[in-house]
C-alpha cells in the first residue's frame, strides 16, 4: 500500500547544548511517513528516538535545539512557520500522547472537562454540545462516559493513558505522535492500547510510534526504523526487515529480546550504547559489532537502498558509496 | 535429583487498612486492600522461581513479605523448615543475611552518597562477618565477578557516575556477597536497556549456581522468566492462579486468565490467536465474588461468580484455580494458539 505522503524529515538535526559538551541526540536523519501508515521508531534509552519524536511539532526544549534540515508535512515546511500558525498545527492535524499520562493530563479537573476544553478551545462550540462530543470521544476510546467525572488519579494507568489519547485526537489531526505511550503499562493493558492505535488508522490517521520494543513494533507497524546513536541504521517495510534484518545493530536487537514461542538462544550485544557528547568515530556501532572491520572505525557508512529497505553499514556498501 | 526446600509460605495474607473517614468507615466498616490473600508456594534450594503478574496482582507484596520485610496479616512462612513469620529483634537480624532483595530501580536502590567500594562491602561489615579492609577486598573481587574492570577505576565512584546497567549489577553484588541462600529480584532487569537485559540475568544465573541460590524472580513478562526460571507462578488479585514448570504452562496453559496474558506478549515472529479479554483488573478493596476472574472470563459460568475455585492440582506439579482447569487445558492443548 503506497498511500499519500504526509510527512517528510530531511536531515534534521536537534542538538543539546550541555555542560558535558555539544549532544547530537538527532544526527542527519531522513524519513518519511504516509497516510494511514504505522511507523515505528526502535531505539535504546539515549538513542535521540524520543527527541525526534519531539522535533516534529517544535516541542523541543532547551537546551535542545533543532539545527538544521526541514519537516515537510502536510505541504508546510514546519521549521519555517511562525510560534503561531505551529501552535494550530500542534493539536489541530498533529496529536501528541507520551509515556506518561500524568504529564499531560491536569490533575485537579474532571477528564471530561479536560477533553471539553479541548474542542471548546479550538472550534468554539458551546459547552453543551462540547459535553457531548467529549462522551463520544471517551467512547471512542474504550471508556464509558460516566469517566467523564473522574479525576486522573481515580483512573487506572490504562484508562488515563486512553484519556490523553481521547484529547490527542479530539481535533482529528491527521498524525498521531506517541512516544512509549505503553511503556508504563502492564502487558495485556499494552496490548489493548495497541489495538486502539491502530484502530486510528482505520479512521484515516497515521503513527509516529516511538518504542524501545522490537517485538511490539513489529507486530503492529507497517514500516520500522531502528535508531541507534542519533541515527537511522536501517529502515523498511517491517515484514522485509524481520524476515532478514541487515544491520548488526538490528541483528542483535532481534537475537537480545526473548520470545515465549521460539526456544532460542537469547544474547547481550556487549559493551554499552555510547556518550552522545562524545561519539565514536567512523560508524557509531563498530565498538560493540561483531563485523567491525577497519573502514568502519574511520568513515561513517551512508544509508543505502538495498533489498526493499535502507540500511547503513559497510558490509554492504564500498567507500564510494555504492553497493557492494 | 531430590529437591530440598529452602522457603515456604502457607496461607499467606497481607490487608493493607484503606484510609478512610471517620463517617466512610461507620458507613462501610472497615476497609481493606487484600493484597495478597492466601498464597502458598514452595521454592526449592538453588531453583530460579518466577512470580508473575500485572501491577495489583500483589507479586511485589508477596516478596517483601517472603523476605520478612512486612508482616503478614495471616499464614506462616518457613525457612529451612523454621517458621519466621514471628521472628523478631536480633534473630530477624541474625536471619536476614540468607535472604537478600534486589530491586527494580538501580537508580534508587543504591545509596547515592556512598562509594561503590563500600555499597558492595557493608553488608558484610554490618552483619560482622569480617573487618574492613577483608571486607574491602572481598568488594574488590565482587567488581571483578560482575565484569566492573579494572576494579580499582571503578570502586571509588558514585552511583551516579555509572550506567543503569553497571549500577545493577553493584545491587545484585551487594547481595550477593552474603552469599545468601534465598534471593528475591523484584524486576530486576524492566529499566535496562534490552540489548543489556540477558547479560544481567547471566549474571544472576551465574550467581545462582555458583552459590546454590534459590532466587524469586518477580516479573510482569513471562518471556523475560522463561530465560532465567524453570517454575512459575501467575498471581492475579491477591490470589495464585496457575503454578507449575514454566515450559509446561506457556504450552498447556491451565486458567483462562494465563492465556490471556500469555495472548498479549508481543512476539517477532510468531502471531497467535489466543483469547482477548476486556476491562481491566478490579479495585483490589472490592474484589468479584467466586473466582476473582469470572467477570472477564469468557468461560465464565454461574459456578463461577459463586464459588471460589480451589488450586486443582493437574499432575506434575502443574496446578490451577479454575473450576474448569481440566477443560481449559484441553483446549489449550488443541490449538488455542494455533
Amino acid at each position: 500500500m503506497s498511500g499519500e505522503e504526509l510527512l517528510k524529515i530531511k536531515e534534521l538535526k536537534v542538538h543539546y547544548y550541555t555542560a558535558k559538551g555539544i549532544v547530537k541526540a538527532v544526527d542527519n536523519v531522513s524519513l518519511e511517513l504516509r497516510k494511514n501508515q504505522f511507523l515505528s521508531i526502535v531505539g535504546e534509552s539515549g538513542c535521540g528516538k524520543s527527541t525526534l519524536a519531539h522535533a516534529i511539532p517544535r516541542l523541543v526544549r532547551p537546551p535542545g535545539k533543532i539545527v538544521s534540515g526541514n519537516i515537510f508535512f502536510e505541504n508546510k515546511d514546519l521549521l519555517s512557520l511562525s510560534d503561531e500558525d505551529i501552535r494550530k498545527i500542534r493539536g489541530h492535524r498533529i496529536g501528541f500522547v507520551f509515556q506518561d499520562p500524568f504529564t499531560s493530563l491536569d490533575p485537579l479537573e474532571r477528564v471530561g472537562d479536560q477533553i471539553s476544553e479541548v474542542l471548546i478551545e479550538h472550534l468554539k462550540i458551546e459547552k453543551k454540545d462540547a459535553k457531548e462530543r467529549a462522551m463520544e470521544l471517551l467512547n471512542e476510546v474504550g471508556l464509558t462516559e460516566d469517566r467523564y467525572n473522574y479525576y486522573p488519579h481515580q483512573l487506572s494507568g490504562g484508562q488515563r493513558q486512553r484519556v490523553a489519547i481521547a484529547i490527542a485526537i479530539a481535533l482529528r489531526p491527521s498524525l498521531l505522535i506517541a512516544d512509549e505511550p505503553t511503556t508504563a503499562l502492564d502487558v495485556m493493558v499494552q496490548s489493548m492500547i495497541m489495538d486502539l492505535l491502530q484502530s486510528l488508522i482505520k479512521k484515516g490517521m497515521s503513527i509516529f510510534f516511538i518504542t524501545h520494543d522490537i517485538a511490539l513494533a513489529s507486530e503492529r507497524s507497517d514500516e520500522i526504523a531502528i535508531m541507534y546513536a542519533g541515527k537511522i541504521v536501517e529502515q523498511g517495510q517491517t515484514s522485509r526487515i524481520i524476515a532478514e534484518p541487515m544491520h548488526p545493530y538490528t541483528q542483535g536487537l532481534m537475537a537480545a529480546t526473548p520470545d515465549i514461542w521460539e526456544r532460542k538462544n537469547v544474547t547481550s550485544i556487549p559493551g554499552n550504547p555510547p556518550d552522545l557528547a562524545n561519539p565514536p568515530k567512523g560508524c557509531r556501532f563498530h565498538e560493540r559489532c561483531r563485523f567491525a572491520m577497519e573502514i568502519c572505525k574511520e568513515k561513517e557508512p551512508p544509508l543505502i537502498s538495498l533489498k526493499g529497505r535502507k540500511v547503513a553499514c559497510w558490509l554492504y556498501s564500498d567507500e564510494n558509496g555504492r553497493d557492494n | 535429583m531430590k529437591m530440598e526446600e529452602i522457603i515456604r509460605a502457607e496461607g499467606l495474607k497481607k490487608y493493607f487498612p484503606v484510609e478512610q473517614s471517620f463517617l466512610e468507615r461507620i458507613r462501610g466498616g472497615n476497609l481493606f486492600v487484600r493484597a495478597v490473600d492466601g498464597v502458598s508456594l514452595t521454592i526449592n534450594k538453588g531453583e530460579t522461581f518466577a512470580l508473575v503478574g500485572e501491577s495489583g496482582s500483589g507479586k511485589t507484596t508477596m516478596g517483601k513479605l517472603m523476605l520478612k520485610l512486612l508482616d503478614p496479616t495471616d499464614g506462616r512462612i518457613l525457612f529451612n523448615n523454621q517458621d519466621i513469620t514471628f521472628l523478631k529483634g536480633e534473630r530477624l537480624r541474625r536471619m536476614r543475611k540468607y535472604m537478600q532483595m534486589i530491586y527494580q530501580d538501580p537508580y534508587a536502590s543504591l545509596n547515592p552518597r556512598m562509594k561503590i567500594i563500600d555499597i558492595i562491602s557493608e553488608p558484610l561489615i554490618e552483619h560482622e562477618i569480617c573487618d574492613g579492609d577483608e571486607a574491602r577486598r572481598q568488594a574488590k573481587g565482587m567488581l571483578e565477578r560482575i565484569g566492573l574492570i579494572p576494579s580499582e577505576n571503578f570502586a571509588n565512584k558514585y552511583p551516579h557516575q555509572l550506567s543503569g546497567g553497571q549500577r545493577q549489577r553493584i545491587a545484585i553484588a551487594r547481595a550477593m556477597i552474603l552469599k545468601p541462600s534465598f534471593v528475591v529480584a523484584d524486576e530486576p532487569v524492566s529499566m535496562i536497556d534490552v540489548s543489556l537485559r540477558i547479560s544481567i540475568l547471566e549474571l544472576l544465573e551465574n550467581f545462582r549456581k555458583e552459590l546454590n541460590t534459590a532466587m524469586m524472580f518477580i516479573t510482569h513478562d513471562i518471556s523475560v522468566a522463561s530465560i532465567i526460571a524453570k517454575r512459575m507462578g501467575v498471581m492475579y488479585l491477591g490470589k495464585l492462579v496457575e503454578l507449575g514448570l514454566l515450559e509446561d504452562i506457556v504450552n498447556t496453559p491451565a486458567h483462562p486468565y494465563t492465556i490471556a496474558l500469555l495472548s498479549s506478549i508481543p512476539s517477532i515472529k510468531t502471531k497467535i490467536k489466543g483469547i482477548k479479554i476486556k476491562g481491566e483488573i478490579p479495585d483490589p478493596k472490592n474484589p468479584p465474588s467466586g473466582c476473582r476472574f469470572h467477570p472477564r472470563c469468557p468461560f465464565a459460568t454461574e459456578k463461577c461468580r459463586v464459588e471460589e475455585p480451589p488450586l486443582i492440582d493437574l499432575g506434575k506439579g502443574h496446578f490451577s484455580a479454575c473450576h474448569y482447569a481440566p477443560e481449559i487445558m484441553q483446549k489449550a492443548r488443541n490449538g488455542f494458539f494455533a
